[in-house]
């Protein structure tokens, strides 16, 4: 019995240390720490997923594999993301040296969330649904080739 | 009933309920992100479920104790207390993260307003909850969330390189762009072990061992419904890796909600695919929102030494039955305030492996003591698994939290 304790004693101190060190780290990071490669990396890879889920989602629609209300939602949710990210972006202090990628971000932010809602429309005209796809699918290779600027 | 149908019943139950919404999250993220490569985790997962499952079920038929009765007994009570604290909060995030997950899929089917969907779905599980017997709940919800099948037919018709599939099965290491996608990879590992290996589970089995009355001689059955059913279950979760990896990730496609996994079965089997899809999501998170809030009452009953049980009226345990009334209040109440349930499902997958080494020390302790568990007690390989397990599961609960800042979530 007293074995057992001294073990979960041992077990629970490893845990409350392991969440006080890893809030720690959290909090100095969000709190002191300018917006960093990483915190790009993130946003753009959000985007760059709206993105593709939003063609895709235009395609089973085309292809009548979605139920409307499906379709609706799902946009509605990757737009809510969008507009998350957007809110991260602009408020970020980042570094001196990747505040343009930040402001081009923002950017690709706001036309994917605007590429969205034109898929979204009910009785959207064929025209600005294609026009809505080709913006989803040029964002889609400005994100990719963001990422790779990153990488180098 | 006979003994066949029991088992039979047991193994579908156990396969519906075996998936919730983290694990559909994690699996077809894994999936979208490292192809098959994360494979052999689910197996892991899977087999250390089975493990610590079927010694929670023999444990509680032997001695007709509850894991929680164990945690005290063996922890004391001020180290059994942080452990309760911390399985309930886990309980009541996964559950919070359930009922929201419930109201997005409802609103996929019906158009209707995210909150008011979510207190629908509220009112509908307490009145599940209050007029349901146990065994009801479980089976109405295992056996529908069955419907979750259509994601192993989706998977399938995806046609997926087998050879490369059953190369996923071994531990490897995949190939990625950056170093910082291994620091994902192991994010996704020790989640997706987590998400799988789920506390909630084996508190859930024993109680619900102790309500339906088993009885030592049903150790055998006990351990043919936990193999079989967990297996199934878990080929659910291999499914849903597969539908990330052979349809999202060629088209870059991070899943952020539980409705691209649906994207499958609508994408190889059209509307009514993504009906089936949609109403299996529906019962699989209906199930964890009970099993979770119960647990919750549960675990607070059980440590306390409260009265407890669904076969009790809730006149005759209303400590218990106000408790999982609390979890599903508060559970709702934490949905309604805005919060993102597929963050809350991270926070509670994570939080989950940091908590998994306590519950399962206790039972380890109870299940290999001779005196306690006569002819039951555990064998040999049993505990060496047991042990290997324990050790994995600390190991995961070290670097789930630090992993989770350091990758934002495994968004990186």
């Amino acid at each position: 019995m007293r074995r057992a304790e001294h073990h979960s004693r041992a077990l629970q101190t490893v845990v409350v240390a392991v969440v006080v060190a890893a809030l720690a780290f959290a909090i100095a990071l969000a709190t002191f720490l300018p917006a960093n490669r990483d915190t790009l990396r993130v946003n753009l890879n959000s985007i760059g997923t709206s993105a593709a889920e939003g063609l895709t989602l235009a395609r089973g629609d085309d292809e009548s594999r979605l139920t409307r209300n499906f379709y609706d939602v799902e946009l509605e949710l990757l737009r809510d993301d969008l507009a998350h990210v957007t809110t991260n972006l602009t408020h970020a202090r980042p570094l001196p040296e990747l505040r343009g990628h930040f402001a081009e971000a923002t950017a690709l932010a706001g036309s994917a969330s605007g590429a969205l809602r034109a898929l979204a429309t009910p009785g959207a005209s064929a025209e600005s649904v294609i026009a809505g796809q080709a913006t989803l699918g040029s964002i889609k290779a400005r994100v990719d080739s963001l990422k790779q600027e990153l990488e180098r | 009933m006979s003994a066949f149908l029991q088992i039979f019943l047991g193994i579908l139950t156990a396969m519906g309920g075996f998936v919730e919404v983290g694990e559909l999250v994690f699996s077809v993220g894994a999936g979208a992100k490292f192809g098959y490569s994360l494979l052999w985790v689910v197996a892991l997962g899977t087999l250390g479920i089975i493990l610590f499952g079927e010694m929670a079920g023999r444990v509680a038929a032997v001695t007709k104790q509850p894991i929680f009765d164990w945690v005290r007994e063996r922890a004391g009570f001020r180290m059994g207390l942080g452990t309760l604290l911390a399985a309930n909060l886990v309980s009541l995030l996964t559950c919070a993260a359930e009922i929201g997950g419930i109201a997005i899929v409802l609103r996929m089917m019906s158009g209707w307003p995210y909150r008011l969907l979510a207190i629908l779905t509220f009112l509908a599980l307490l009145a599940i909850v209050w007029f349901f017997a146990f065994k009801w709940i479980e089976r109405f919800f295992g056996l529908l969330g069955l419907l979750m099948i259509v994601f192993i037919i989706a998977a399938i018709r995806l046609r997926p390189d087998w050879h490369a599939v059953a190369g996923g099965f071994v531990p490897n290491v995949p190939a990625v762009e950056s170093s910082k996608d291994y620091l994902v990879y192991a994010f996704f590992a020790v989640s997706l072990l987590s998400s799988i290996m789920l506390p909630y589970e084996t508190y859930f089995y024993a109680s619900g061992a102790i309500e339906d009355g088993w009885q030592p001689h049903e150790v055998p059955m006990n351990r043919i419904v936990v193999t079989i059913g967990f297996v199934l279950g878990s080929v659910l979760s291999v499914a849903l890796v597969l539908i990330g990896a052979q349809l999202l990730k060629p088209l870059g496609i991070d899943p952020q909600w539980p409705g691209a996994a649906a994207l499958g079965p609508a994408f190889t089997m059209g509307r009514v695919g993504l009906a089936v899809a949609l109403l299996g999501m529906l019962f699989a998170f209906g199930g964890a929102a009970v099993e979770n809030a119960l647990t919750g009452a549960y675990n607070t009953a059980q440590f306390l030494g409260w009265p407890w049980g669904k076969w009790r009226k809730p006149a005759g345990a209303p400590r218990f039955a106000l408790t999982w009334i609390v979890m599903l209040t508060l559970a709702v109440l934490i949905i309604l305030a805005g919060v993102n349930p597929i963050q809350v499902v991270e926070y509670s997958i994570v939080f989950s492996v940091l908590i998994l080494p306590l519950t399962y020390l206790p039972l380890l302790m109870a299940a290999g003591d001779k005196r306690l568990m006569g002819a039951y007690v555990n064998n040999g390989p049993t505990k060496i698994a047991g042990w290997f397990f324990l050790g994995l599961v600390t190991l995961a609960g070290l670097f789930a939290l630090p992993l989770l800042v350091v990758t934002r979530g495994g968004k990186l």
